[in-house]
């Protein structure tokens, strides 16, 4: 599709806006996006809507729309297996289905993620569950530290004893991301 | 006692300070997908969890459009919130310092709002019922985008950080536009909260985070919290500036403000905005002693058009007049 307002670019940036209960709908290339968006015409750099008061609004913005919904090949569309979205009706009304939808159509969302956070990772609070393991983790990292130390050291009792603790540790919770899995397995 | 009607920290300028967090529960669509029957489930799920913090719970959908419309000018509930059909449900603490919603564009809403510059304290006590809330429910979170929002641009820590400001100085001196550009290229938004344009109605701007993911929450409040500060101390130096160089003509536009406040028979909002912000203005300058910020945040509330109808008990639809006519007679008691 060729972006409305130049009518060269290929539009890879799908913009909805609402004035007063109308709702207008463009399909603009990067350049024109950036060029209404510098002029006033259209805000894409508020993600958080809504005026005075409310709540981090809906954010009208959704790209990534043409970019993949457009490329899926034929046959059924893929649907989110907890709510029964489709990628498409996430990205006609701007809203993510479910929680599960963000692991479903992790590589469609990614390009509107990027857009609005750019390759930032989450820092700060996260629910218990996702502390003890971040805790879990560091643990264990530490105590590899001082198994290679202890086995260096030839400490061969207290290399045991880490082993064992590393172990107890790894099994109440997921291994940690830099975890080889065949280690657990050969023993 | 909310915090419209109290005062804290450098309540000169600064009215109040909010935290607000964005919670889903893992394994439940959200709300636009949800059932009535999902949406109960939420509202029984989140009110038991958060029962040891003994906040009222407030069946939305037994209130009045009157009822809702005037707890979205008080700040406890989004104008989304006051318009959902389906069930939902706000908590709110006895103090007004917190309120839940339940059923808004996110699972649960946390949102706690106190009178002055004090967005520490407030994230401590939105923490507070977080943690609850995490104990009773699993929440939806993942290691790669952070809390999961039915909006992606609030992914991350999911948390918006606001202070409310009166700036008429600033106003006056035609600075919030470019403030608020160079602001928004440090992640903070500058809108005012009445109106739109850079001259808002009453000189009252929300100031707030725009980014939520990859700065943890501390480090979103300390910079939120030195963009107020600095914002504090302009409007201070500008007010000064102001006194020293046309004295008799502000003194004459704060008291006039505060006379018409006193006497007028019919105010409409944008009138009575107007002296609203004038008025506050002298009290800060030492012009007017015989009203307080406390009182005139109180007066604040009273005259928006929801709360002045509902506490004159008028019907919704009473016409502009009337209401102008009802709005003159609150402000003008309160002010007296």
């Amino acid at each position: 599709m060729l972006c409305q307002k130049c009518r060269k670019n290929n539009a890879t940036l799908y913009y909805k806006e609402n004035v007063n209960g109308k709702v207008n709908e463009y399909a603009l290339c990067a350049e024109c996006a950036k060029e209404l968006e510098q002029n006033g015409s259209i805000k894409l750099s508020s993600p958080f809507g809504g005026f005075g008061d409310e709540l981090f609004g809906m954010g009208s913005l959704f790209s990534g729309f043409f970019g993949n919904g457009g490329l899926r090949a034929a046959g059924e569309p893929k649907r989110c297996p907890l709510c029964g979205a489709r990628f498409d009706e996430l990205a006609r009304s701007g809203k993510i289905g479910c929680p599960q939808c963000y692991e479903t159509f992790t590589a469609e969302l990614a390009p509107t993620i990027n857009q609005v956070h750019g390759s930032a990772k989450p820092a700060g609070r996260s629910p218990r569950r996702f502390g003890e393991k971040q805790e879990r983790a560091r643990r264990i990292e530490a105590l590899k530290a001082e198994l290679s130390a202890a086995v260096q050291a030839q400490e061969f009792e207290k290399a045991v004893t880490l082993r064992d603790q590393i172990r107890e540790l790894e099994a109440a919770g997921l291994p940690p991301a830099n975890e080889n899995p065949t280690d657990s397995a050969a023993n | 006692m909310a915090w419209f009607n109290q005062t804290g920290a450098e309540s000169d300028v600064v009215i109040s300070s909010r935290i607000r967090f964005a919670r889903n529960i893992a394994g439940i669509p959200f709300p636009g997908r949800m059932t009535d029957a999902q949406r109960s489930e939420v509202i029984e799920k989140v009110t038991k969890a958060l029962s040891p913090a003994n906040l009222e719970t407030i069946d939305m959908v037994a209130k009045s459009p009157l009822e809702a419309q005037s707890l979205v000018e008080e700040h406890f509930i989004s104008p989304a919130f006051a318009r959902e059909k389906a069930p939902h449900t706000l908590l709110l603490s006895a103090d007004r310092t917190a309120a839940v919603m339940i059923g808004e564009e996110d699972h649960v809403r946390i949102q706690t709002i106190l009178p002055g510059l004090s967005l520490g304290e407030a994230y401590k006590a939105a923490c507070t019922l977080d943690d609850l809330l995490d104990g009773g429910a699993e929440i939806a979170y993942s290691e790669d985008v952070g809390y999961l929002t039915q909006c992606p641009t609030n992914l991350g820590t999911a948390m918006r950080a606001s202070v409310m400001l009166h700036l008429p100085a600033m106003t006056l001196a035609g600075q919030i536009g470019s403030v608020a550009r160079s602001l928004s290229k440090l992640g903070i938004t500058v809108r005012g909260l009445y109106g739109e344009g850079s001259e808002a109605a009453g000189a009252l701007y929300q100031v707030s985070n725009s980014i939520t993911m990859g700065l943890t929450e501390q480090e979103i409040l300390d910079k939120l919290e030195k963009v107020a500060r600095q914002l504090v101390e302009s409007e201070r130096k500008l007010r000064d500036t102001l006194k020293s160089d046309s004295f008799a003509r502000l003194c004459d536009r704060v008291m006039r403000a505060f006379g018409v406040m006193k006497n007028a028979y019919m105010l409409s909002s944008e009138e009575f905005l107007k002296l609203w912000s004038d008025v506050r203005l002298g009290v800060s300058l030492g012009m007017i002693t015989d009203i307080d910020y406390a009182k005139l945040g109180g007066i604040l509330i009273a005259a928006l058009p929801a709360t002045l109808l509902l506490t004159a008990g008028s019907p919704e639809d009473t016409p502009a007049a009337e209401r102008d006519v009802l709005r003159a007679k609150a402000v003008r008691e309160a002010a007296a």
